[in-house]
């Protein structure tokens, strides 16, 4: 029998070492289209966050209950109805940034990484061990939203804090001429590539595998 | 002992051209458009070139952490090309960021010289484009004002000729041949363009191909289906050679070693693909000019157009005879 | 048998309680979400028409119109909801008239346009142009209002779009007829006249005989050429052929195109109010 990991391990792995954006480039969708301003960012990597912990712990407690034929079905239910409920809740409580997210929310369902740890990990492991799998997946992925959501707004916006106009603070002065390359999808991709670059190498110096 | 076989592995045959003697070569290709963007644009246009090769020759030094600031040439290349085809007078930090970009995203996250994708010089511009599309298109080209060298050429600005028609027919073919036409500094001159384009091809470096391919079917399309506003249809085929960017992109940019096919068929394609792109959008699409965008879609399916014009290999043995 | 029974009550145990679950959670959040949407709106009559008392929805192809009324049962003002193709996707937005059919208010509701280059048709500066104007007013880029250097496509596109409506709203509510253009009225004759295409104004001559267009010539135009080839000659051949000016106007240079229809329409147009 495999040594267990223990439970700070199960929680940090998902931030550093598995992350799911910055190491496995999972769930790359919303990773690309939200992140051209924090507050989007910080938000959608949160509501996936969310719908990962609750899915993680539901499909857990039923591993035992499902059949192994229709598990993915049953998996896939499981993500959706908690991805309509954030959504629903979103649009209730939350329209501004309902808006800004826009059909990246219910695109979440499809999400591998929610799927992956679900499949992979959840339908596999104790409810505590799944719940902070999710957490710290959660955690990694909102991470990783966070620090290219601010390389692409300040550079593509000179702002942070925005689009909002009563939080947005222009960084630059009024003067400054944003790089719009970054605030657009295929400026997505170069900051993408970019931050993977500058995380390998912060990897490598500091021997995280 | 003397008579001892010295076996090696290939290749047995090398040949004198180094990158510096192939990049050398280049700048003295590059130098009429320079001279020339200087006459008709004055010391900005000067300023914009400096400041574009110290850049990307300062960028690639720092990225290889080396002392020697010319070294194989490449990145001055770079540089100047991208100073080529940019407008004349940009803000200083939109030429320091592009000609970074170029040796950066363009060519050093790739591996370095050799083995980047795209045309450098050229990323480098798509990355300004995108980002400051106001700066890069629309009514913003001066006029050029011949041996003013210290003129402001910023004071007067409008659309190039692809833009708006009226700009088109208030210059005619041999004005346009000489240069003496709003656009990016190094591309109005087709005849400067031609001369480095000649010394190119006596070199060896450069084959008929790319350049063949690229301005005949931009000539064929203008004359098809140019609307022949230009006079008549020859003359609108010819105003599309003329106008923007072909000539220095068929010249310099689609027919750079790295980025475009190596086999004779190969580059045949290539050179037709990147003036059907350039057609297509000049024509149909939502921008007046494609070169670049063209150039780099070409660049990026270059693997492809190797892999299925790899020429026949003869003496083999049929393999299920 | 029983492994297929037992794989179907599993699926439809676990698609009852998600069915269960989210119905338990819309009930609660539906009336948030209405009564938000609609205070949203009502906020926005409010500000655009203090006399707000109630409102009448209509559609016009697709357009939508609400007509407000104030307590007294007069008509003070129409709001507008359209949608308009700009550079990318459909712009969604509002257009506030009053009584006069006076533009007082301009709300962009939603729009997918370039960040940093046509989402200008979101700020102030670029509507605060139209508030004021009227199916009086040409509504023309660089006569009264301005489109934006760098942002034409989307910049354009609001402006034909409210010109439009402008005009679509004076029709139907405000009882101000437009002309119809009776071919058979006119009088033989070249005619000249102007409307507005993507970049300025386009000016037509139009030839008529015996009732019916004979010809029509574009004497000045400032459109793109790579554009302005796909609408002529193909859009007065159009109307000549067909002697309507309901042209199905092509994608792509339908700016162009449809400056060209407006132009022979403004051409005859003079003529028969001058009968």
């Amino acid at each position: 029998m495999k040594h267990k990991p223990s439970y700070w391990q199960e929680f940090t792995k998902g931030i550093l070492k598995e992350n799911p954006v910055l190491v496995a480039l999972l769930g790359m969708c919303p990773v690309l289209g939200v992140t051209a301003f924090v507050v989007n960012g910080v938000g959608m990597g949160l509501a996936a966050a969310a719908v990962l912990i609750a899915s993680n712990l539901v499909v857990s407690l039923l591993r035992n209950l499902i059949p192994p034929q229709v598990r993915i079905p049953c998996f896939i239910v499981v993500i959706a109805t908690f991805v309509t409920i954030i959504e629903m809740v979103l649009e209730a409580f939350l329209p501004v940034l309902y808006e800004a997210l826009g059909v990246f929310v219910p695109l979440i369902v499809v999400n591998c990484v929610i799927l992956g740890r679900a499949e992979a990990f959840a339908s596999k492991n104790k409810p505590l061990r799944a719940v902070l799998d999710g957490v710290g997946s959660g955690i990694g992925f909102t991470l990783a939203l966070l620090l290219l959501s601010l390389v692409r707004e300040i550079i593509g916006q000179g702002t942070i804090l925005g689009p909002d106009p009563e939080t947005v603070i222009h960084l630059f002065g009024a003067d400054f001429e944003p790089m719009i390359l970054f605030a657009q999808p295929a400026g997505a991709f170069i900051a993408l590539g970019l931050l993977l670059a500058v995380v390998n190498s912060v990897y490598k110096r500091f021997n995280i595998k | 002992m003397d008579k001892k076989l010295v076996v090696s592995s290939s290749p047995h045959i090398r040949t004198i051209e180094s990158v510096q003697s192939v990049m050398t070569d280049v700048l003295i290709a590059l130098f009429p458009a320079a001279l020339m963007a200087v006459l008709l644009f004055g010391y900005k246009a000067l300023l914009t070139m400096v400041i574009s090769v110290v850049t990307a020759m300062a960028v690639e030094a720092l990225w290889l952490r080396k002392r020697d600031l010319f070294s194989d040439g490449s990145a001055a290349v770079t540089g100047l090309l991208f100073a080529m085809v940019l407008p004349p007078a940009p803000p200083w930090w939109l030429v320091v960021i592009g000609a970074a970009s170029s040796i950066i995203i363009g060519k050093q996250v790739f591996g370095g010289i050799g083995y980047n994708i795209f045309n450098p010089a050229l990323v480098g511009r798509a990355v300004v484009v995108m980002s400051w599309g106001a700066r890069m298109a629309g009514p913003i080209w001066p006029q050029p004002q011949p041996f003013a060298f210290t003129a402001d050429i910023s004071a007067v600005t409008m659309a190039t000729p692809l833009a708006a028609q009226q700009e088109a027919l208030s210059y005619s073919l041999a004005s346009m041949f000489i240069g003496v036409m709003p656009g990016c500094l190094g591309e109005t001159s087709t005849l400067a363009l031609l001369l480095g384009g000649a010394w190119l091809y006596y070199k060896g470096h450069i084959d008929w191909r790319i350049p063949g391919g690229f301005i005949g079917t931009v000539f064929i399309f203008g004359l098809l289906f140019g609307g022949a506003f230009y006079g008549g249809p020859f003359e609108t085929g010819l105003f599309h050679v003329l106008a923007g960017g072909v000539m220095i992109g068929a010249i310099f940019m689609a027919t750079d070693m790295v980025t475009t096919p190596v086999t004779a068929n190969g580059r045949l394609i290539f050179g037709i693909g990147c003036g059907l792109i350039t057609m297509l959008i000049r024509l149909w699409g939502s921008m007046p000019e494609g070169v670049t965008f063209a150039i780099l879609i070409m660049n990026g399916v270059t693997p492809i157009i190797d892999n299925f014009t790899i020429p026949r290999q003869f003496g083999g043995v049929k393999k299920s005879a | 048998m029983r492994e297929i029974l037992k794989l179907s009550i599993t699926l439809a145990v676990v698609g009852l309680v998600s069915a269960a679950l989210l119905s338990g959670v819309n009930n609660v959040t539906a009336p948030i979400i209405a009564e938000r949407q609609e205070s949203e709106y009502r906020e926005a009559l409010e500000r655009y028409f203090p006399d707000f008392e109630r409102f009448e929805s209509q559609q016009i192809d697709n357009d939508y119109f609400d007509l407000i009324f104030d307590s007294s049962d007069r008509l003070v003002g129409v709001m507008a909801t359209v949608g308009q193709q700009g550079y990318d996707g459909t712009i969604w937005y509002n257009l506030a008239f009053d009584g006069e059919g006076k533009i007082v208010g301009v709300r962009i509701i939603s729009h997918t346009e370039t960040p940093g280059i046509g989402d200008i048709i979101a700020t102030a500066e670029f509507q605060e142009q139209f508030i004021g104007k009227s199916f009086a007013d040409p509504l023309i880029p660089g006569e009264d209002v301005d489109i934006v250097t760098g942002a034409t496509i989307s910049t354009a596109a609001v402006i034909t779009s409210i010109r439009r409506v402008v005009n679509v709203v004076a029709e139907n509510f405000l009882g101000y007829e437009t002309l119809v253009i009776d071919l058979s009225a006119l009088p033989d004759g070249i005619y000249q006249g102007s409307a507005p295409g993507m970049v300025g104004l386009i000016t037509v001559e139009v030839e008529v005989a015996g009732g019916r267009i004979t010809r029509i010539d574009v004497l000045d135009h400032s459109e793109t050429p790579t554009y302005f080839i796909e609408s002529y000659p193909l859009i007065p051949e159009l109307i000549i052929a067909g002697q309507s000016f309901d042209i199905d106007t092509k994608t792509g240079a339908t700016l162009s195109a449809k400056g060209i229809v407006d132009a022979v329409q403004a051409a005859l147009a003079a003529n028969v109010g001058g009968e």
